[in-house]
């Protein structure tokens, strides 16, 4: 292992212990690991666009490309943001970044996010295993979930009378659907944020193995 | 009752953070090797690119931020073992900063053999503007970029001669997206140019992409460090995702003791004193 990469290796252990020392209590390494970060991040990302800028923008301008002056300015406007009387230079930029995305996103949307989908919610297979059984209960699941939302009907209930006991046990089932996926989306969160975990711990509990030559 | 007031005394949290420090050491000290079952979706994707015809065209949407990387790290490594390992034509582009540094890390692991950049494979470098640049993209490569990574004017290399636009790629695979990019893929590339989408995904957006599998929008996708595990277990090359997989299984069985315990103490806490 070279002199440059110990280092860094040495940097990055030393950065972890600090950064987790905020399990204890919020202190001085802490915070300084965590402006370093942001710093470092924010940092990186000015050069990579500053980066894109020179090398493609810059030079396409030169050329004769002068449409591309107008969303460079429209990039500068954002920076209005950053002070209070020049807040609504920022909403021209933003109204044509808002607009141009979601007329983007609604040419794929209805195709990819509702119809296909919809067919392949609905393509019940009616098959005795696993696969036709799930078909089956997704339908069911989807159907549920969407009776939880009904509030239209639910507010048409006169006042006193019970609500119709067929509806009131899908919009329950529903409610626990929901719940479900909410929760499994919780689950796939935990997940990611333990990869990250386990990334860090590995690069402690084999520094000195690394340092050593040893892996 | 002495044992509650001593536990409340050094603090459940810490408790906590040791217990999990310990189920995440010991197995990464000592693997317990436990077995990896392959999902259909990540079985999918990699038949899919195992049956891709030689010479096809790769497009690659590296979509990494460094703050999750981790989770994606062993599939889009195992990923680009197994694209390389093809005789296929790759173009990779970088819709996030820390994509270009991330990339280099990976490239380390993989066998380039005899392999000429500019001829089968091309590195495009970072571009901001999200759905926007995956569509622009999509109907056209030099409106976007004039050069690769090393500044190497894009009609000067070989392999961007017959290159420009979404049809010319047999897939857009989408590499450690941290969310998003999969859809953008879906709505830009696979509607309206009907471009097969595949992922190398992280844990959190994995269940947003399912629906789109189940439909047949995207062709296979792995899901965080476990797909990752399953996806090296495929092309026989082990890496991050198998040497985590039992760290991974022993905290999250550890998790789930834990909600039992506050979950029957808190029951236990609501039962009316007698």
């Amino acid at each position: 292992m070279d002199y440059a990469t110990m280092l860094g290796e040495t940097v990055t252990v030393l950065f972890i212990i600090m950064c987790y020392t905020y399990l204890i209590k919020e202190n001085v390494l802490f915070k300084f690991v965590q402006a370093t970060y942001v710093g470092l991040g924010i940092g990186h990302g000015l050069v990579m666009v500053v980066g894109y800028l020179t090398s493609s923008t810059f030079p396409a301008i030169a050329a004769g490309n002068i449409s591309l002056i107008l969303p460079l300015a429209m990039g500068l406007l954002l920076f209005g943001r950053l002070k209070r009387q020049y807040f609504w230079v920022y909403r021209y930029p933003l109204a044509l970044l808002v607009g141009a995305g979601l007329g983007l996103q609604i040419m794929g949307m209805l195709k990819a996010s509702l119809i296909d989908q919809m067919i392949s919610t609905m393509s019940i297979s009616l098959t005795p295993n696993l696969a036709g059984f799930n078909s089956v209960i997704i339908v069911f699941f989807v159907i549920a979930s969407m009776t939880y939302f009904l509030f239209t009907v639910r507010g048409k209930e006169p006042a006193g009378s019970a609500m119709n006991p067929l509806l009131s046990t899908m919009m329950k089932i529903g409610q626990y659907v929901l719940m479900g996926a909410i929760g499994a989306g919780f689950a796939a969160s935990f997940l990611g944020r333990l990869a990250v975990f386990m990334d860090v711990l590995e690069r402690v509990v084999y520094f000195i193995p690394r340092m050593l030559g040893l892996m | 009752m002495r044992k509650t007031a001593t536990l409340q005394k050094i603090g459940y949290r810490k408790i906590i953070y040791l217990l999990v420090l310990l189920s995440a050491t010991i197995p990464m000290l000592y693997p317990i090797g436990l077995p990896v079952i392959v999902t259909k979706q990540t079985q999918d994707l990699y038949e899919y690119i195992e049956k891709l015809p030689s010479g096809s065209n790769v497009a690659i949407e590296f979509a990494a931020y460094a703050g999750m990387y981790p989770d994606a790290q062993a599939a889009t490594r195992a990923g680009l073992i197994h694209l390389f390992r093809r005789p296929l034509n790759i173009v990779l582009w970088h819709t996030t900063a820390d994509g270009p540094m991330l990339l280099s890390g990976e490239m380390k692991y993989v066998k380039m053999g005899n392999r000429v950049y500019g001829k089968d494979h091309v590195f495009l470098p970072y571009v901001a503007g999200s759905e926007a640049t995956t569509a622009a993209l999509g109907t056209n490569i030099r409106g976007v970029f004039k050069s690769d990574s090393y500044g190497t004017p894009i009609d000067q290399i070989p392999l961007m001669k017959n290159i420009n636009k979404a049809e010319d790629f047999a897939v857009i695979l989408v590499m450690a997206s941290a969310g998003g990019n999969e859809e953008w893929a879906v709505r830009q590339w696979m509607i309206p140019h009907h471009i097969p989408v595949g992922a190398y995904t992280i844990s959190i957006t994995y269940p947003m992409l399912i629906p789109y599998w189940r439909a047949g929008s995207v062709i296979g996708m792995t899901n965080g460090v476990r797909g990752g595990a399953e996806y090296e277990a495929l092309i026989g090359s082990p890496g991050p995702g198998l040497r985590r997989t039992d760290v991974m299984s022993s905290v999250s069985l550890l998790y789930v003791a834990l909600i039992v315990v506050a979950n029957v103490e808190m029951m236990r806490e609501k039962r009316p004193k007698q």
